[in-house]
């Protein structure tokens, strides 16, 4: 009990109790009390007839004679306390989720926004009830509970799920053994967890029953809600290199009826596809499809999004990313040949024979100064398909191969910035030499030069030049370059001493193309043992190089036939042909098998929690592992420009087994490549792969706000439910008194209240004979 | 020139026949050498097998073959057949060998025919042409017995219609040379690939062209005709050889650039 003044001694609290309590029990104390009663019921009795003043004092002397007797009897003593209140607390509960994040369609504060105003304006109120001796706390909760102050309520929401039911559950172990006088949530009741859209369930009641406190709740919602959402992505992890691809997407829309919306796809950071969707109604779901055909291998990062329309609540949903890998299942070639040659011969059916080799080909078996028949049915011969080849299909070919082809009778010259474009966007061209090729062929005039690894000048074209200073005829030995060592296209054996020893077994070619010299950055793999280029250099007869993403290749001779045919004449397996295309078309496809350099990420999509971990591997050439190597490893964001400064930059070195774990930490949701650099053999590597980081779960599946599961809060743990604005909160008292000093005072040892007593009734039992009563 | 021999009957005398005329004499006056090609050794040329007791029936039938391979495809190829013999270390510069005769003759050493095989299972062809005029005589006993030798195993069969070498230039429906002594060729075929053709019919004989530019043997039945089949099947042998299965793949092209739709 708290006094409005103070009492002495410091003591802030008084208590009586009953002394005779503890002799006469409780018994004792009501018969007192009964035999008290009855002796002042029978002076009533007695003294109904009496004289109204004398009757009055009769009385008034009885009664307090037996009160003081009865106080005596009693024993009544006064406690008089020091007394602690421990405080009991109230909790207050933000919702922190990212469906907190909407705002109403005229562009107000967000549902976060409002809270946080709501937590402020409350302040003074809050004050008061600190003064009271209640603690308040308070708190942020998603998928679990934190601390929280009114500065941390204006960060944006970032919770990936709310679970109100959990929340309070935590709450309760927080203040196991405490008292809690309150709790007040505010949120949008949008719940993913256990309680979902209600009603709550049996363990969420037993909760607020043992958290014993009211639960008062806010509710925040918008009257309308616009929202326009790209709700779920259905998509492969996996394709393949010309088989077509379906994507999939789910728009959903709150309160945008009527219109048409536009969803595009964006491939790597650039859109491919747009497709229109028609919303119908106040909430509708539409499916969305596109179809992709994959032309070449990689890693791709896709983005499929609607744009934000004004109003709408929340802008975050309007995309999504993911991760797409396309890998190839075989090596489809274009083999171009302008007459055919043993050199032709050899190639086809190398090409022919390789069970992972697509091969379409054509070959110039006719020009038009050659003799035709009457009959042009004579003819097994067909128009050479220019249009489709270089213009429909050529993006279906992994690898294009123009072997002593010359463009110019054909109308390609017109197709050649595209042949230009589909090396330099990932394809790839070897060129292979010949009275029609390089220089001879008037290549130095396309667009061609700017790819093949080879310098050319800008002549035209010789016609069946005699006297072509571009041709040689001698007889040769080419020499392999150091470049030429290492190089996968070179490497006919593993062992790299035996690899020389079988170049050098392998018999002469016969003339090559003559080149100014190869481009810098290209690689120098076979050279004329004698012949020089003008700058010095011993002329080159194999170059090989890379082309924007993609490769090309220079074999400046029509003898390379030699290495097998004719070896095999020479007693030789005569396998050295093969081996070498073999080696030449993966490397200029990008074999995977041929990188020395992997990244395998522990997934392909990480949740927003999750860290980036992968493990990296390099090999050597001949495949080994190579140990103590440093990789550095570059996180951007997918769509980032080349050269940009990366997200994360770490280095690792590889172990005894060639391999380094990494961790690049988290990351917040979004698409993002790898990549790697490293130094293998003396040549500068790099390997990049994609992934994307998830926001998680179905926060912002349905933002709609409902108020359902918080009203049914506040009524079943006694609390009351507001819509937008704070009720009056209702604290239940401390249960806690904690008592520090305490002194006993005790009434009835006082001898003159006994004293009293007796004479009090002395008197009056004088007066009573006086007056007649006995 | 073109309407000396051929027999339709056409006698273009247009300008465009005349300037055609006069590439043709062109070429022809610059024959002997090499026509751009990178060397010598890039060109298409002909070796005949020399075996002993085996003297060349034909002489100049190669060389005319190999004019006319000129004229009418885009291939290149220098005039003279090369003779060599199986052991001559230049045999693989010459992936088309020819073996003609009249006559039976001794089965080659086995040195030499083991180079032989060899050269046929690494990629090379062997046309065989039988100038005897009929067909089972001692040259073909010969040849059978070589073949036996050569490639135990597998015996020539013949060539069916639908294969790839009635097609691989002209379209062909026979196989005549200077007569027609059985109406159709034989082969052997390794890895799918027709490595030894055998005709009885003397193409040779129809090929054969002396130095004043008169045909130096009669075609029979089919005359003038019959002797332009010839050279188409000389023409489709050598593109058979350097393009192998090519026109089959052809056909597949055609119809899948017709009908093929990719979705975009």
């Amino acid at each position: 009990m708290n006094l409005l003044g103070h009492l002495p001694g410091g003591y802030n609290d008084w208590r009586v109790a009953v002394g005779a309590a503890s002799h006469l029990g409780r018994a004792g104390v009501a018969l007192l009390v009964a035999a008290a009663a009855v002796a002042i019921a029978l002076s009533a009795l007695s003294l109904a007839d009496e004289r109204r003043g004398r009757g009055v004092l009769l009385f008034g002397l009885r009664v307090a004679g037996v009160l003081a007797c009865l106080m005596t009897a009693l024993e009544p003593t006064v406690e008089l306390r020091q007394v602690t209140h421990v405080p009991n607390r109230v909790a207050l509960l933000v919702d922190a989720s990212r469906s907190m994040e909407v705002r109403p369609p005229d562009g107000g504060p967000s549902r976060a926004d409002r809270a946080a105003a709501l937590i402020d304006a409350a302040a003074p109120e809050l004050a008061a009830l600190q003064r009271d001796g209640h603690d308040v706390d308070l708190y942020a909760f998603a998928d679990a509970l934190t601390p929280a102050t009114r500065e941390s309520l204006h960060a944006p929401p970032a919770g990936d799920s709310t679970r109100i039911g959990e929340a309070l559950g935590e709450l309760r172990a927080r203040y196991a053994g405490r008292d809690l006088g309150a709790v007040l949530l505010i949120s949008d009741g949008v719940d993913t967890g256990r309680i979902g859209e209600g009603p709550l369930d049996a363990t969420t009641r037993a909760t607020i029953e043992a958290l014993g406190a009211p639960i008062h709740t806010v509710g925040l919602s918008e009257k309308s809600l616009r929202d326009l959402s790209i709700a779920t992505v259905l998509a492969d992890e996996l394709a393949f290199v010309r088989t077509p691809v379906t994507i999939e997407a789910v728009v959903r829309q709150n309160g945008l009826p009527d219109r048409q919306v536009e969803v595009t796809l964006e491939r790597d950071g650039r859109p491919v596809a747009t497709r229109g969707v028609v919303l119908r109604g106040d909430k509708s779901e539409e499916k969305v499809s596109f179809d992709w055909l994959p032309d070449h291998p990689g890693n791709f990062v896709f983005r499929i999004s609607t744009p934000v329309l004004a109003g709408e609540a929340l802008s975050s949903n309007n995309q999504q990313s993911f991760t797409l890998k396309v890998i190839r299942d075989r090596v489809r070639v274009l083999h171009l040949a302008g007459r055919p040659s043993w050199d032709e011969r050899f190639l086809r059916a190398m090409l022919r024979r390789d069970p992972n080799v697509d091969l379409v080909s054509f070959f110039i078996l006719r020009t038009e100064t050659d003799e035709q028949p009457w009959n042009h049915d004579d003819l097994s011969l067909i128009p050479f398909p220019t249009f489709e080849i270089f213009e429909e299909q050529l993006r279906s070919f992994d690898l294009v191969i123009f072997q002593n082809f010359n463009y110019a009778p054909y109308g390609v010259e017109p197709f050649l910035p595209n042949l230009r474009d589909y090396v330099e966007e990932g394809g790839a061209l070897a060129m292979i030499g010949g009275d029609l090729s390089f220089a001879s062929g008037g290549y130095g005039l396309t667009p061609l030069r700017d790819i093949l690894p080879v310098e050319l000048p800008p002549i035209a074209p010789t016609l069946d030049g005699e006297n072509d200073p571009a041709l040689t005829t001698d007889t040769f030995k080419p020499r392999l370059t150091p470049e030429g060592h290492t190089h996968p296209i070179t490497s006919l054996v593993l062992n790299p001493r035996e690899n020389e020893a079988g170049w050098a077994k392998l018999p002469p070619l016969a003339g090559i193309n003559r080149v100014p010299r190869v481009k810098p950055g290209a690689a120098t793999l076979l050279v004329h043992p004698s012949a020089k280029g003008p700058d010095g250099k011993p002329a080159p007869v194999l170059a090989a190089g890379d082309a924007g993403k993609g490769r090309t290749l220079a074999l400046l001779t029509d003898s390379a036939w030699h290495w097998g045919f004719l070896a095999a004449g020479e007693g030789d397996d005569g396998r050295a042909f093969q081996r070498f295309w073999e080696n030449a078309v993966r490397w200029l496809v990008r074999d995977p098998a041929l990188t020395l350099l992997r990244i395998e990420l522990a997934r392909q999509e990480y949740r927003r929690d999750q860290p980036i971990t992968a493990r990296v591997r390099a090999m050597h050439a001949d495949y080994t592992a190579a140990p103590g190597v440093d990789v550095l490893l570059d996180v951007n964001p997918a769509g980032a420009a080349a050269g940009a400064k990366p997200l994360r930059s770490l280095k690792v070195t590889t172990d005894s087994d060639g391999d380094a774990e990494v961790d690049a930490g988290l990351l917040p949701p979004g698409a993002y490549r790898m990549t790697g650099h490293a130094t293998l053999d003396g040549r500068a590597v790099a390997q990049d792969e994609t992934f994307v980081v998830r926001a998680a779960g179905p926060e912002l599946d349905d933002v709609a706000a409902r108020d359902k599961v918080l009203r049914e809060l506040a009524q079943v743990s006694g609390g009351e439910y507001r819509a937008e604005k704070l009720p009056r909160l209702a604290v239940r008292p401390s249960r806690e008194i904690r008592v520090g000093r305490q002194e006993t005072v005790e009434v009835w040892s006082r001898p003159p209240l006994l004293v009293v007593g007796l004479a009090l009734l002395l008197i009056e039992w004088t007066l009573r004979r006086r007056s007649g009563h006995v | 020139m073109r309407g000396v021999w051929n027999g339709r009957g056409d006698s273009r005398v247009s300008r465009r026949a005349l300037l055609r005329a006069g590439a043709g004499a062109a070429l022809v006056a610059g024959w002997g050498r090499p026509a751009g090609a990178i060397g010598e050794r890039s060109l298409f040329r002909f070796a005949r097998a020399v075996l002993p007791g085996l003297p060349d029936p034909r002489p100049t039938a190669l060389a005319r073959l190999a004019w006319e391979v000129v004229r009418r495809t885009s291939v290149q190829t220098t005039s003279d057949p090369v003779q060599l013999r199986l052991a001559d270390p230049n045999l693989f510069h010459h992936p088309f060998l020819v073996l003609s005769g009249d006559r039976a003759f001794a089965l080659p050493s086995d040195g030499d025919i083991a180079r032989l095989r060899r050269f046929i299972t690494y990629g090379g062809f062997l046309l065989i042409d039988s100038s005897e005029g009929r067909a089972g005589g001692g040259f073909d006993e010969s040849v059978r017995r070589l073949l036996a030798q050569t490639l135990p195993g597998e015996l020539p069969i013949r060539i069916p219609e639908s294969h790839v070498l009635w097609k691989s230039f002209y379209v062909l429906h026979g196989a005549p040379g200077r007569i027609v002594a059985a109406p159709y060729l034989e082969g052997v075929e390794r890895d799918r690939r027709l490595a030894v053709v055998y005709t009885q019919n003397d193409l040779g004989g129809a090929w054969a062209r002396d130095g004043f530019g008169r045909w130096e043997h009669e075609v029979v039945p089919g005359g003038d005709d019959q002797r332009e089949e010839a050279f188409r099947l000389g023409v489709n042998l050598v593109m058979y050889a350097l393009c192998l299965d090519y026109k089959t793949e052809q056909a597949h092209i055609d119809y899948i650039l017709r009908t093929r739709r990719y979705p975009r």
